[in-house]
């Protein structure tokens, strides 16, 4: 899904994951396609960088779900793009697969540590 | 609210503006790309380059969001189907109940409505039916001077005292056919179906017939799928006599055999080929009548003379509808007033009056597509009333699922708030719930669609009405019934799942998660909505309850009416010798020595003879001159009954003055006449009409006896004033045809075989026909009120069986949920009774409530039933207090078992399980 060229076996994201990502880059305000991806490229230090043909359909995904909602409006620099943004039902989207994923990690983390 | 609505608009806008609305957004992340990229260093065009390769395929990224778009779509929907299955599947009972409520509500719709379909709606299947036009005449008073006689019906309207009919004389037809230049082709075809006798070669029996002209079936545009059809050369003078046959009588007396064009056979006597078979679908225009063949109006006037001594040529016999096809570009007003113009004129020829005389009938022209008036009359009303019947304990069985539903919403809020806390937008939800909703609907309904076709052959077994009562009310499953059916399941469906659905939008999921629902005082727990549907249960099935006591009232009263005479153990056939050739005297001595003969059979204590049958076989009417009572010149109207001697005595009317008709009066003697006491009240105003002079044109006699007011053709109307007169006085006029009429010692059956030996002795190919007795007779009349009695009485007990089960189903879950305050009451020390007087007082609170609302709503209800009803009010009081005793006997019937259960509640169980 991803087009990292670097070593990614761990990080065969799943398409739900990558939802959850959309939807935790919008949680700080209101984005555009653009500004989501520079978003999870940024804050995964260049792990995840996603691949438009996986981003367009997960975006379609969501809107459909009710999760984002999407408004044509100008940017700052006069620039006409589709904010999308949060709904209440994608929050509580958020908060539920956010605490599941912490459950996740650390449960793997826990096996995965050495003994001792 | 907003985000919905754009959502919903979005859903709704397609296709088309997902692709703009992407193109634009991929222009647009394309631009920040490229600005990115020369804010690094690169010119404009290497930007452009570098950005559209590492966006990646534009088209195909357009694609796959497509695709995702279309696949969530299909997907959600298939998954609101699996889980709703699941969800019913889950708890069988429920959806049990509510798939048997909605299959008997949505069966009995769908079963009136394939009636509705064959009756009213059915168009004609001829070429481009919309051109057809119907002309009938309408008139204030009794078109003396240009009519004698009418075949066909003619209608009055209760109102404003009109009459219409749309038959006309032959002349007419072809002053119409000849002078008009607004029809294309214009047909004429008789107005009533005879009864033959054909022969086959392997027997003979008897056939219905319509007359029909030349250019019947090339007028129609009906064609024939074997041999040929009628054409005009057919009814020219001298022709052979062709015929044609209906489908239905191919398959049942030719056996189906392709060859059957050319096959020869005997009609009457005279023989006679069948040029062809008429197409499958066809059975004439009027749908009330399955003619079996199809003769040239020629031979009809010709039998007609040879039989009945009756010249269906003359001007004043009105005895052929006529139907014409516009030409196209002509409008209906245009072709009306031409019509009118020539109507008038063929009337000043026959030797008529000043066109502005009251009597003087007047033209009129209505699309014939949907086939003729007579069963869509008579039937149409009904079958309106039968719908809002049948209408009504459907809302009641939607009323009882959504009562289901609402209380089961109640258990199902936990998994509704999971799914509301797991991101699941509301709107969702309430999509889900609404899809599970109406896939109830449409099971019921395929249900619903067996339980159709099961009523339809039930009533096809219990009407014993005349063979075209019985088509009208087959029930054809087509397109149309299936799209009726389908319809009334989803919009069943969406009508009550909307209750749980928004209730479900407006849960606080929050609280839910928190079992608060047993928490005593909170809302929710009075089930208001669930006592209010309830309510609306009883209310309804009230209404229907009164409707069926009144129509099952009205016919117990019609078949208990004093008809005048006695009707038990009396056994009437009829014959038609004229039709074998008897005439004249041979004929009277024909009726004659069948009369001894019957008379002669042991168990049949008397025998008599009339025209027609004294009820359900119409009636017969003319008009009388009384010199000392009557205007000359001005008759009154009176009905008449051809009669043999015995046929009073044989009826057992009382005799009230003078002497009844015996053999003496013959020929040779003196013209005389029995009339019943309406006659003398009516006429002679009490004073002794013995001895006085009844003059009814060639009819001339003296009035010698009167005797009690007999039913004439109606049950519901009271005896018109009746005159009798011997047959046999009337030489030139011997009936072709006569009912018989015994009275028999036991069971009418058994002397019924006695008596076809005794017909078939006397002449084997003179058939009887119609055998049946006095009893069958009525019933055959009472026909409608029977299926209305039938049909409302059912639905009423169903009503009330569903508003049962919804009482049942809410105050058990209401005691359910107020399981752990009765344990407190109970524990505190309250006795078990008080408990159980506690559930049945809210039970007879909402029943009470549905009663109190149903007695205004039945008042205005059964007033439509007005017209229908006999010897009872619409508000008849006995009935209304009884439906609702009935009720209230039910339902705390119902609501007994729930209210036994909450004082067998064991309050430490029920404390415990909190």
């Amino acid at each position: 899904m991803t087009t990292v060229e670097s070593l990614s076996e761990r990080l065969d994201l799943l398409q739900g994951t990558l939802e959850v990502l959309i939807l935790r880059s919008l949680q700080l305000g209101p984005n555009h396609a653009y500004g989501i991806a520079q978003f999870l490229k940024r804050q995964s230090d260049n792990e995840f960088v996603v691949d438009n043909g996986s981003l367009y359909p997960a975006l379609q995904r969501l809107l459909q779900r009710g999760w984002i909602a999407g408004q044509w409006k100008t940017s700052p620099n006069s620039r006409r793009a589709k904010y999308y943004s949060l709904t209440p039902a994608g929050r509580r989207r958020l908060t539920a697969a956010t605490s599941r994923w912490r459950r996740f990690a650390e449960a793997m983390g826990r096996i995965l540590a050495p003994e001792g | 609210m907003r985000e919905w609505w754009s959502k919903l608009v979005r859903m709704l806008g397609g296709r088309r503006r997902l692709s703009e609305e992407l193109r634009e957004e991929i222009d647009s992340h394309l631009e920040f790309e490229v600005q990115e990229r020369v804010s690094m260093g690169l010119t404009p065009a290497q930007a452009q380059e570098s950005a559209r390769r590492a966006f990646g395929n534009t088209v195909s990224i357009q694609e796959q969001a497509r695709e995702s778009w279309m696949f969530y779509v299909f997907e959600t929907v298939l998954q609101d189907l699996r889980y709703g299955l699941r969800i019913l599947a889950g708890s069988p009972a429920l959806a049990g109940v509510a798939i048997l409520s909605l299959a008997l509500g949505i069966g009995a719709n769908t079963a009136l409505f394939g009636v509705v379909n064959s009756v009213i709606l059915r168009v004609l299947p001829v070429g481009h039916p919309e051109q057809l036009m119907l002309i009938s005449w309408s008139s204030k008073a009794w078109p003396e001077k240009v009519v004698e006689d009418v075949e066909g019906s003619v209608d009055k309207d209760r109102a404003t005292g009109l009459m219409t009919s749309s038959s006309f004389s032959r002349d007419t037809c072809e002053e119409l056919r000849r002078n008009n230049s607004v029809f294309s082709a214009m047909i004429a075809f008789s107005s009533n179906d005879e009864r033959v006798n054909v022969g086959l070669g392997s027997g003979a029996h008897d056939a219905m017939t319509q007359a029909v002209s030349g250019d019947y079936f090339q007028g129609l545009g009906v064609s024939t799928f074997l041999g040929r059809p009628l054409q005009p050369d057919d009814d020219r003078a001298g022709a052979p006599l062709a015929v044609v046959a209906s489908s239905a009588y191919w398959q049942r007396r030719l056996g189906g055999d392709i060859s059957a064009a050319g096959r020869r056979i005997v009609i009457n006597g005279r023989p006679a080929t069948i040029v062809g078979v008429a197409a499958r679908e066809f059975s004439g225009v009027d749908p009330t009548r399955t003619p079996d063949l199809y003769i040239p109006l020629g031979f009809q006037i010709e039998q007609y003379r040879q039989v009945n001594n009756h010249d269906l040529g003359q001007p004043k016999v009105w005895w052929l509808t006529i139907v014409g096809r516009l030409k196209p570009g002509i409008s209906e007003e245009q072709a009306r007033m031409e019509l009118r113009v020539l109507f008038r004129r063929s009337l000043r020829v026959e030797g008529a009056s000043d066109p502005l005389d009251a009597d003087t009938p007047s033209l009129e022209m209505s699309p014939a597509s949907r086939g003729l008036n007579g069963l869509r009359e008579e039937f149409s009303s009904s079958l309106v009333l039968m719908m809002a019947m049948v209408g009504l304990v459907l809302l009641i069985a939607c009323a009882n699922v959504a009562g289901l539903l609402l209380a089961r919403a109640a258990s199902r809020q936990r998994e509704i708030s999971v799914r509301l806390s797991m991101g699941a937008p509301r709107i969702r939800i309430v999509r889900q719930l609404l899809t599970e909703s109406v896939l109830l609907g449409l099971l019921g309904g395929a249900a619903g669609l067996l339980i159709a076709k099961w009523i339809g052959s039930l009533l096809v077994v219990l009407s014993s009405g005349a063979p075209a009562q019985r088509a009208a009310l087959s029930v054809q499953l087509d397109g149309r019934v299936f799209a009726f059916t389908a319809g009334i399941s989803i919009v069943s469906g969406i009508l009550f799942g909307l209750a749980p659905a928004l209730r479900a939008r407006r849960m606080d999921f929050y609280s839910a998660l928190r079992q608060s629902a047993n928490i005593p005082g909170s809302a929710g727990r009075r089930f208001l909505s669930g006592k209010i549907l309830v309510g609306a249960q009883v209310a309804l099935s009230l209404l229907l309850l009164i409707v069926a006591g009144l129509l099952v009232r009205t016919l117990w009263q019609l078949q208990r009416v004093d008809l005048g005479f006695n009707r038990d153990h009396l056994l009437l056939f009829e014959v038609q010798p004229g039709l074998n050739g008897y005439k004249a005297t041979r004929l009277a001595g024909y009726y004659q020595e069948l009369q001894r003969r019957i008379g002669a059979i042991p168990g049949v204590r008397s025998v008599g003879i009339s025209q027609r049958g004294p009820i359900g076989d119409g009636w017969s009417q003319g008009r009388v001159e009384i010199p000392g009572y009557t205007l000359p010149g001005k008759g009154v109207p009176f009905y008449r009954h051809w009669v043999s001697p015995g046929f009073i005595e044989t009826l057992e009317i009382p005799v009230v003055l003078g002497r009844i008709l015996g053999p003496q009066d013959d020929s040779s003697s003196r013209r005389v006449v029995v009339v019943n006491q309406k006659f003398v009240r009516e006429y002679f105003h009490g004073d002794n009409p013995l001895g006085h002079r009844f003059d009814a044109g060639s009819l001339k006699a003296v009035i010698v006896g009167v005797v009690g007011d007999a039913k004439y053709g109606s049950l519901r109307n009271e005896a018109p004033p009746t005159a009798y007169l011997p047959y046999l006085q009337y030489s030139r006029d011997f009936p072709a045809s006569m009912t018989f009429i015994v009275r028999t010692q036991d069971d009418p059956d058994m002397v019924g075989s006695m008596i076809q030996g005794e017909a078939a002795a006397l002449d084997k190919d003179v058939p009887l026909i119609k055998m049946r007795t006095e009893t069958e007779a009525i019933g055959q009349a009472l026909f409608l009120e029977r299926s209305f009695a039938l049909v409302s009485g059912s639905f009423g007990v169903l009503a009330l069986l569903l508003a049962c089960i919804g009482l049942y189903g809410t105050m058990s879950y209401m005691v359910s949920r107020r399981s752990s305050e009765i344990g407190i009451r109970m524990a505190l020390g309250a006795p078990r009774e008080s408990i159980l007087k506690m559930v049945l007082r809210e039970t007879l609170q909402v029943v009470g409530a549905g009663i109190a609302a149903g007695i205004p709503l039945s008042l205005i209800g059964t007033r439509l039933l007005e017209s229908r009803l006999f010897g009872l009010s619409p508000h008849d009081p006995g009935t209304i207090l009884l439906a609702t005793a009935t009720i209230l006997a039910v339902t705390i019937v119902a609501g007994f078992l729930p209210a036994l259960r909450a004082s067998r509640v064991n309050p430490v169980v029920a404390l415990r399980c909190e």
